[in-house]
């Protein structure tokens, strides 16, 4: 006898079942026939003969489940009938069913999602060749991490670390093609990023050293170009400048680069256009020194190390330094690998978030392992019978493996939808809420993580009540089953430890949402005389020959201002440069009182024109504001400002300057605001007159009194009529702008509530469930207890009571878990102490009214018991 | 039916390779020589016989193949393997001894002891 043959019979057992069967068959026929015929010669009546034959045979199902079971498959039989027994089961019990789909479709889905977005942006490699030895590169002056072209020159010169060196920074432009004007993200990218990147055309061809030209991203030739090959090789206008379409990139090109300056003003977006940048040493004209400065990605030559090549760029540094002692070089130098950099301070909020996803796994886990328990005890009845007629302990194991199995697959499918739902809902609120998020898919590995979770989940705890049923005396369960006084199974503690825990772990959950809501609302409080829901804010950038002028520039500021404050609906408007480049500015000059606290003095400095106080809502504290019309420079100062450089004497009439710029006289002190970023810590700003400055871009902002996006419109074609050559972009209400720049936070705050709401409704689910059952198991009792005189009333405290004291329990473990757990979040927080005794307040009192709610039905449905019928029940 | 035996578990399987082992048998046949050569002692359910004949197909120890029976009826036939006369031959001579020694058993007399 031979492995082999038994394998082959076996093979053949299983894939060939059905022809099987029908030999088996036709040889029973054979027989049952050949018996007749004997029985026939013995004398019986042919219809007499085939009964008899039929009767001596005996059972033929019967035997048919044996000859499969002796050819070692009768399980692949047995598991077809296990499994519709198993969906007859879902059926018949509908709100069991539901419920642990619903709770193992939470859990899985939640922590798929989860997973997937720590996968695309911790986990898996950035999209260049070699990811691993691609690096950020930069000069750090105090928080200015950016590389001026002299260093970048000297590196590309000197280095011998490098296969390649890249300096890239990002502008948004004004593109024409034949029929419109398109707004692009364009990446400036000097000549090594081809290289570095990969990048290998789909169409076209890549740029040659020196020209002047764009690659397109492919979603941008389609949205602009409509995929017209015969784009490749024609020119293009950018922003006012003929320039060669060299080729587009295929349609995953994508390689991560790092934010644009924050001082830029751009938000995080695709980029659209790759065009070509020279990178030249500073130039001098008219008294002004013009730096190119930018970011800096480099890919290490193989076999060497970061080390060697920090080294190395500090060398050529600390000589560059030697040779023109007088130029500015910023202190540090910062080489790490450009994944860390993308990933940077992502990955303290993705891991709680991943401690909060687990969080709600195991609250599911718990969840739906009482929910078995009940049904387990519910069913030992069942399985008494079934045992006492002969199914054995590896047969109802099966069974019952079967049935978690089943539930487990159907909870991992609609996990996978929960999990789809879930990314699809954070990529399109918050496509900026972490790295590249929109990256992030549900691949293969998500996929096989949602399989083991459900496996877990449902396998586990599916067999433990099993496992303690098939230890029941069958002899007296049956009975007790029979008579119908099948008492509660004694899994009571087992499930109230269960929901205890699941109310201490949600109340972790809450405490971190109500951590992050508080920190919301601190964010976004806003000041009085501030509606940032009423002001439609726009870039203006200046292209071309004509605005190399300054006059020019100042007159096209003066004519889009009076335009657009003609606009029917607009209250008023104003210039800012805000979001325009190279506002913060190291101070320069003399007659200015030294720092309080010794630090460098640093501020960011707007231009604003005479309404920006009063459309943004600026406070003014002394002195005044400025003016179009000044007859010299002025400042206005903000009140950190004015506490860090002149303490308590009065600023006004202070003369100082920024940069090679005029000296300019303090004015007044208006109270701080953040105006650009919500979440930007308390800075110093300067405030002062755009007529008398430098300005080679700007913003408008615009109060206005109706519908802002109906504004919005005519605004636009107001600014943008007063010289077409001029890009208008972005244009949108200063609330939107505000709120991308807190995206991370409202990225946490979503994903944590939801996670939050889930553990919630799961743990009211859970104590209502182990109310109802057992309370229901106690209708008797209650019965006899309402016969005897107990006040309704004292039946529905005593329910009630039992379920409060689960919650209270719970709730008392949870917040000791809490008050350890929220520290870790201390880095996500906004102006909100980690341990804020509201927040934990207000979280026991979320849960415990909701443990109070889902006690209330089993409650009043025990108060409600007729003791007739309770006494007769059973 | 008094005189009947209790068929034996695993008699069965013996009662069948002896069957077949004296020359290829269909099932039906099986059942006849069976009952033929312990002189109707064992009653089996006629159906159970096939269950048992799959185990020892799948052991490996009998192997079948379709073909005409006596009275032009189709038939499945069933022949010992080599491996099925091995077994046939190691069962035959344990149920030898065994049989010898229960029947010392009861033989024994009072004085032998």
């Amino acid at each position: 006898m031979t492995s082999f043959s038994r394998l082959r019979s076996f093979l053949s057992a299983l894939f060939r079942r059905r022809r099987l069967e029908a030999d088996m068959e036709a040889e029973w026929r054979a027989h049952l026939d050949a018996h007749a015929d004997a029985l026939v010669a013995a004398g019986m009546s042919p219809a007499d003969a085939r009964r008899r034959a039929r009767n001596d045979f005996g059972d033929q199902l019967r035997w048919k489940e044996q000859a499969f079971e002796a050819r070692g498959v009768g399980w692949v039989n047995g598991l077809g009938a296990d499994i519709r027994y198993g969906l007859r089961q879902m059926r018949r019990t509908p709100v069991f069913t539901a419920t642990v789909l619903m709770t193992l479709a939470a859990g899985i889905g939640l922590n798929t999602a989860v997973f997937s977005v720590i996968d695309a942006a911790l986990v898996r490699a950035l999209s260049y060749p070699d990811p691993e030895r691609v690096l950020w590169i930069t000069t750090v002056n105090r928080d200015l991490e950016m590389v001026a072209s002299p260093d970048f020159l000297a590196w590309k010169e000197q280095a011998t670390s490098f296969d390649g060196l890249v300096a890239f920074d990002f502008s948004n432009y004004a593109v024409t093609t034949d029929d419109n004007v398109v707004e692009a993200r364009v990446a400036w990218v000097s000549d090594d990023f081809w290289s570095v990147s990969g990048a290998r055309p789909s169409l076209g061809r890549l740029p040659l050293s020196g020209e002047d030209a764009v690659l397109l991203s492919y979603p941008f030739f389609e949205r602009a170009f409509q995929a017209d090959p015969k784009t490749a090789g024609r020119a293009v206008t950018i922003g006012g400048r003929q320039v060669t379409v060299a080729g587009v990139l295929p349609p995953g090109f994508r390689p991560q680069l790092t934010k644009p300056f924050v001082s830029n003003g751009l938000q995080e977006r695709a980029v659209d256009a790759y065009r070509t940048m020279r990178v030249t040493p500073p130039t001098t004209s008219g008294g002004i020194t013009r730096t190119q400065a930018f970011s800096v990605m480099g890919k290490l030559k193989a076999g060497v190390s970061i080390e060697r090549a920090r080294a190395e760029l500090e060398t050529i540094r600390s000589r560059m330094k030697t040779a023109n002692p007088n130029m500015p070089a910023p202190p540090t130098l910062r080489v790490m690998p450009l994944k860390d950099k993308i990933v940077g301070d992502a990955t303290r909020p993705l891991s709680v978030l991943l401690a909060a996803a687990s969080l709600v796994f195991l609250i599911a886990c718990a969840n739906v392992a009482h929910l078995f328990l009940a049904r387990a005890s519910a069913r030992r009845g069942e399985v008494a019978i079934r045992a006492a007629i002969g199914a054995g302990r590896w047969r109802l194991s099966r069974q019952f493996f079967v049935e978690s199995a089943l539930i487990a697959t159907a909870g991992a499918v609609a996990g996978l939808v929960v999990a789809r739902w879930s990314l699809a809902t954070m990529v399109r609120i918050l496509p900026n809420g972490v790295p590249r998020l929109q990256e992030t898919t549900i691949d293969g590995r998500a996929l096989a993580l949602a399989a083991a979770a459900a496996i877990v989940a449902a396998l586990v705890f599916g067999m433990v009540p099993v496992l303690s049923l098939l230890k029941d005396d069958a002899r007296g369960v049956l009975k007790q089953a029979l008579t119908g006084a099948l008492p509660f199974a004694g899994k009571l503690r087992t499930k109230t430890t269960l929901v205890a825990l699941e109310f201490a772990l949600t109340i972790v959950l809450l405490i971190g949402a109500g951590l992050l809501i508080k920190s919301l609302w601190r964010l976004t409080a806003l000041p009085e005389g501030f509606h940032p829901d009423r002001i439609v804010t726009m870039d203006v950038r200046y292209f071309g020959r004509a605005y190399q002028d300054e006059g020019a520039r100042r007159a096209h500021a003066a004519e889009t201002l009076r335009r657009v404050s003609a606009v029917p609906g607009v209250r008023a408007a104003a210039l800012t440069t805000n979001a325009d480049s190279g506002t913060r500015l190291i101070r320069e000059g003399d007659s200015f009182p030294p720092s309080r606290d010794e630090e460098p003095a640093f501020a960011n400095v707007t231009l604003a024109s005479v309404d920006l106080a009063q459309v943004m809502g600026l406070r003014l504290v002394r002195g005044r504001w400025l003016t179009d019309v000044e007859p010299s420079p002025t400042w206005v100062i903000n009140e950190t400002f004015a506490r860090r450089h002149f303490g308590d004497s009065d600023p006004v009439g202070a003369r100082f300057r920024i940069g090679p710029e005029s000296f300019a006289t303090v004015v007044g002190v208006v109270a701080d605001r953040k105006l650009q970023r919500l979440d930007a810590p308390r800075e110093a700003e300067l405030y002062s007159d755009y007529p008398h400055r430098l300005m080679f871009g700007y913003s408008i902002a615009a109060s206005v009194t109706i519908d802002p996006a109906a504004a919005a419109a005519e605004v636009r074609r107001a600014a943008a009529g007063v010289d077409p050559a001029v890009a208008v972009l972005e244009v949108r209400t200063l609330e939107a702008a505000l709120a991308d720049s807190i995206a991370p936070y409202r990225f946490n705050l979503f994903t944590f509530g939801l996670f939050a709401a889930v553990a919630l409704l799961l743990a009211s689910v859970g104590i209502y469930g182990t109310l109802a059952y057992s309370t229901s198991r106690r209708t008797q009792e209650i019965g006899i207890r309402l016969t005897l005189g107990a006040a309704r009333g004292e039946v529905l405290a005593m329910v009630i009571r039992q379920g409060m004291t689960v919650a209270v329990i719970g709730t008392l473990v949870g917040l000791v878990i809490g008050g350890a757990v929220a520290r870790v979040m201390q880095s996500l927080l906004y102006e909100v102490s980690p341990s804020d005794p509201y927040i934990f307040a207000a979280a026991a009192a979320v849960l415990l009214l909701a443990g109070f709610a889902a006690s209330l039905g089993p409650a009043l449905r025990a108060a409600t018991v007729q003791p007739l019928i309770a006494l007769r029940h059973e | 039916m008094a005189t009947t035996t209790e068929l034996l578990q695993g008699t069965l399987d013996l009662l069948i390779l002896k069957a077949v082992s004296l020359r290829p048998e269909h099932g039906y046949g099986i059942l006849l020589r069976i009952q033929q050569i312990s002189r109707d002692a064992l009653q089996i359910q006629q159906g159970s016989l096939y269950p048992a004949l799959y185990r020892l197909e799948h052991q490996g120890l009998i192997e079948s193949d379709w073909g005409e029976s006596e009275n032009k009826r189709r038939a499945k036939f069933y022949r010992l393997t080599t491996a099925g006369r091995r077994r046939l031959r190691d069962e035959a001579a344990y149920w030898k001894r065994f049989s010898e020694a229960i029947g010392l058993v009861l033989a024994a007399a009072p004085e032998d002891v």
